[in-house]
């Protein structure tokens, strides 16, 4: 983890007002580790620091429609993970999420009732978890009597920005694994003209990454620099198999390999590709930010699935092959 | 009148209720699945060694005990015994889950549907603080920290965004606790939230991370033990796991406990509301070093604690007269025909035709009759067959509450049954700790049994089964192995089991049976029936399982008790 250097607070105006609820040291030391996050130069603290308390001094948090689909809210479970700002603080002085069904409190019309008035209304973050399958009309997922695909359509289009958080949204995950029996696809696939889509594979989506965009668009008002598949760069920009990336890269350098699980190599933190890793074909800043502040796959021992590629589900299966060179 | 409920917010996945509600009261009820992806279908041909990355996205919710599930099954097909670390791990993976998921279930799940956060905000701080100090000792408790979560939720609510909290029945008579217990629980659904994300890191600490910790695989577990590696679990690992054990027990003893307690004694009525089919399904869980389950596996009849059944999982069977799929007979799950036919209306739609197929769950029932799985059935069935700390946990709440046994076949024992059981397994982390800081200390460093990790090693074909017991409960898998990769794969899944439609004779599935007779205040603000879902704790990406899109296979199936 990039640690905050102290002068990037002096940075911040001292005279910048503080959201409340929060203390200015716990503020400042998000708006810090957001930016290491973001890989953004430690200078734009400064401007993260004043976008966010000008946002909680208008208080008029940003609005935010999150749809699950076919989804194991996985998404959704990490998204509750995350730190620098926590989920408390995004929800509390960021976001509004007004519709969110693991979440929220009303069911049924009255659950229906908070999209429709978002659409409405207009001018909301849609943030998608979840495949959406085109097979039996739409009858493989509904919501309130709708097919899957007819919310998608209906509230992706007239989003400001579109956010596939997990593999599920981006091109099917899962569901579309071989044979894909219902026919998912993501948000592209399921309404190809959907406005400014931001592709955030993973399974799931790691949370920190997720409200470190977030972060970026009520900064910026805008989405964070995209690869070619439309993956924002500071989070999917790098290759987990490189020097200085992954901790066990020099002993794939040393021909130092795992060969069965609990083995010397094992022990000792070696380098998984005998084992199926797929880091030389996946890029993620899991290495860097970690897992829930703690760890990630290949530091526990266990090859890297690469579930941020696009169709890991088959591309990368079985996985305990040996991939690559 | 009838009425469709859809969504049911705060459950994982997608459900639909419909219920036709006369003189104030449900008359009748459909619990519906609308939701289907095909993993199972998905699972075939692929390599068995691969099954627990694809079960696990079952449900990221319940994350890894699908995983456990599906490793138990193929280890089951091939012969393998794990070691005692792999035991030991997939115990502490298991536990952290439970802890984790029940207090989120809680708080922000089934909480709302007993708080009013309107109400909190007229309390007075002083006196939430002095029913804080009555609770536990929890250190939370001074009239500064609850001025200032008042101030929090009141700027919350006035500045008219009101987010997650927009739309609910506030103000529904149905609302009864006092003001300061209100601002109190919604003190505490804002530390859960924090809590939440620390519980889960014994889950980054072994699998890497959490939701989807990669470790269990087929043989044991990726997590290396070594007390000389800093890259493995060592001395220095277990440490810091105890001291998020300690984090996980404050809370469940000084927060979650106290606070369901307060709600069960505030809502007197709910002890007698939403009792069920009263038919309880374990398969157990948790085993020692003996094999012998912390929460013992076994079948409850009829509301009867004196006596518990041992389970026999031959009598599992699954209908599908009401559901989504073509098919007669009801079949045992290991020689499950299987085909998906929608007959349903086309979306949109305002309501289902009840009097069809309505569901994308099936309908699994044991030697015919509806069960319910899940903490209540875990704990009672622990109960009934003496287990002495289920015995302690439960006459404890209940005396402390004045409820009689029987009060635990409600809408308030089940959520009694999961906080206690909470407790229960939270008190299990450390000893497990301890067991697993013996063996490395002994240098039996062992995680995994290697021998069968090359299917040049197994048999043409082979067969097995695998059981866990999910936070929402009895979870079943069972796997047919042909020439090295997977021919038949299917689930059992808890909320199949509750969620399940009418079967052929009839019979109402077990949320459905809950909800008879319940009086409902206003239709048009269901708090009554979505209190009762949520005491199951729906998870419906669960409860949805498909097999073969081409019709199925018969296999067999190797029985182990």
């Amino acid at each position: 983890m990039p640690t905050a250097r102290p002068d990037s607070v002096a940075l911040v105006d001292p005279t910048l007002p503080i959201p409340a609820g929060i203390s200015r040291r716990n503020f400042l030391g998000f708006c810090t580790a957001v930016t290491a996050a973001l890989a953004l130069p430690q200078v734009v603290t400064r401007q993260v620091a004043e976008a966010l308390s000008s946002l909680a001094a208008s208080g008029k948090r940003l609005p935010v429609a999150w749809l699950a689909f076919q989804d194991c809210t996985g998404d959704t479970e990490s998204f509750l993970r995350s730190f620098n700002p926590t989920v408390t603080s995004l929800l509390f002085d960021l976001i509004s999420l007004d519709y969110h069904e693991t979440l929220m409190v009303p069911s049924g019309d009255g659950a229906l009732a908070r999209l429709d008035a978002l659409v409405a209304a207009g001018g909301y973050v849609c943030i998608v978890e979840g495949s959406i399958p085109k097979g039996a009309n739409g009858a493989y997922c509904t919501i309130g009597g709708r097919s899957a695909l007819s919310i998608a359509r209906q509230v992706c289009s007239r989003a400001k920005v579109n956010i596939a958080a997990g593999t599920c949204s981006v091109d099917g995950g899962i569901a579309a694994a071989k044979p894909n029996p219902t026919g998912a696809t993501g948000i592209l696939g399921a309404v190809p003209g959907a406005p400014n889509v931001m592709h955030m594979p993973g399974c799931p989506v790691n949370g920190v990454n997720l409200v470190a965009a977030i972060v970026y668009y009520l900064t910026y008002n805008k989405l964070p620099p995209l690869d070619s598949t439309r993956r924002p760069l500071f989070a999917y920009g790098k290759d987990i198999h490189e020097e200085g990336n992954c901790e066990r890269f020099k002993f794939y350098d040393a021909d130092l390999f795992v060969h069965a699980w609990g083995d010397i190599g094992s022990r000792k933190g070696w380098c998984l590709k005998e084992m199926g890793c797929n880091g030389p074909s996946t890029q993620s800043n899991c290495y860097q930010r970690n897992w829930n502040q703690t760890s990630w796959p290949i530091g526990a021992g266990h090859p890297c699935l690469g579930c941020t590629t696009p169709g890991f589900w088959d591309k990368n299966t079985p996985f305990y092959a040996i991939h690559g060179d | 009148m009838k009425i469709a409920i859809d969504p049911i917010t705060r459950i994982e996945g997608h459900l639909r209720i419909e219920v036709d509600v006369t003189g104030g009261a449900v008359a009748d009820v459909w619990s519906s699945t609308p939701t289907y992806r095909g993993i199972e279908t998905i699972l075939q041909g692929r390599d068995p060694r691969d099954a627990w990355v694809f079960t696990q996205r079952i449900c990221g919710v319940c994350t890894t005990v699908s995983a456990i599930g599906s490793v138990r099954a193929i280890e089951n097909a091939l012969g393998i015994t794990i070691p005692d670390n792999a035991r030991i791990l997939r115990n502490l993976l298991e536990a952290a889950l439970y802890t984790h998921d029940h207090v989120v279930h809680f708080y922000h799940l089934h909480g709302p549907d007993w708080i009013d956060v309107t109400q909190a905000l007229s309390a007075d701080p002083a006196a939430t603080a002095a029913l804080q100090r009555s609770l536990s000792p929890w250190p939370n408790n001074t009239t500064a920290y609850f001025t200032g979560v008042r101030d929090k939720l009141t700027a919350f609510v006035s500045s008219g965004q009101l987010g997650l909290f927009g739309g609910g029945y506030w103000g529904h008579p149905e609302y009864q606790l006092s003001p300061e217990a209100n601002l109190l629980l919604m003190a505490h659904y804002l530390e859960a939230l924090d809590w939440q994300r620390e519980a889960v890191k014994i889950h980054a600490h072994l699998g890497g991370k959490n939701p989807h910790p990669q470790t269990s695989v087929v043989g044991g577990m990726a997590t290396a033990l070594d007390p000389t590696s800093p890259t493995a679990v060592n001395r220095s690992t277990i440490t810091a796991l105890k001291g998020i054990a300690k984090t996980i027990k404050d809370f469940v003893d000084q927060v979650y406990v106290p606070d369901l307690l307060l709600v069960a004694r505030s809502y007197p009525a709910w002890a007698g509301i939403g009792s069920g089919v009263g038919n309880l399904l374990s398969v157990g869980d948790f085993p020692n070093a003996r094999g012998k389950q912390l929460m013992p596996a076994g079948i409850v009849r009829g509301k009867d604690l004196s006596t518990v059944e041992v389970l026999d999982q031959l009598k599992i069977t699954e209908d599908v007269t009401r559901a989504w799929y073509l098919g007669t007979k009801p079949l045992h799950p290991s020689v499950g025909v299987t085909q998906p036919k929608y007959t349903g209306p086309t979306p949109p739609y305002a309501f289902l035709d009840t009097t069809a197929k309505y569901s994308w769950g099936k309908a699994p029932r044991y030697g015919g009759a509806v069960m319910e799985v899940g903490p209540l059935a875990r704990l009672m069935v622990a109960y009934a067959a003496r287990v002495p700390r289920a015995r302690q946990l439960v006459d404890g709440a209940l005396a402390a509450l004045g409820l009689p046994v029987s009060a635990m076949f409600s809408t308030t024992g089940r959520m009694l049954a999961r906080g206690l059981e909470t407790q229960w397994v939270a008190e299990q982390i450390r000893p497990w700790l301890n067991a697993l800081l013996a063996n490395l200390n002994a240098g039996k460093l062992a995680v995994a049994d290697n021998s069968k990790w090359d299917p040049s090693s197994w048999p043409a074909s082979a067969s097995g089964q695998g059981f866990s017991e999910a936070p929402r409960g009895a979870l079943g898998h069972w796997v047919s192995i042909k020439n090295g990769t997977i021919a038949n794969y299917q689930i059992v899944i808890p909320s199949t089991w509750n969620g399940s439609p009418r079967d052929a004779a009839g019979n109402r599935g077990a949320w459905e049976q809950a909800l008879m007779g319940v009086a409902v205040h206003d239709p048009t603000q269901p708090l009554e029936i979505v209190r009762i879902i949520h005491s199951f704790d729906p998870c419906m990406a669960c409860a949805v399982h498909v097999i073969d899109a081409d019709g199925g296979e018969v296999v067999q199936v190797t029985v182990v008790p």
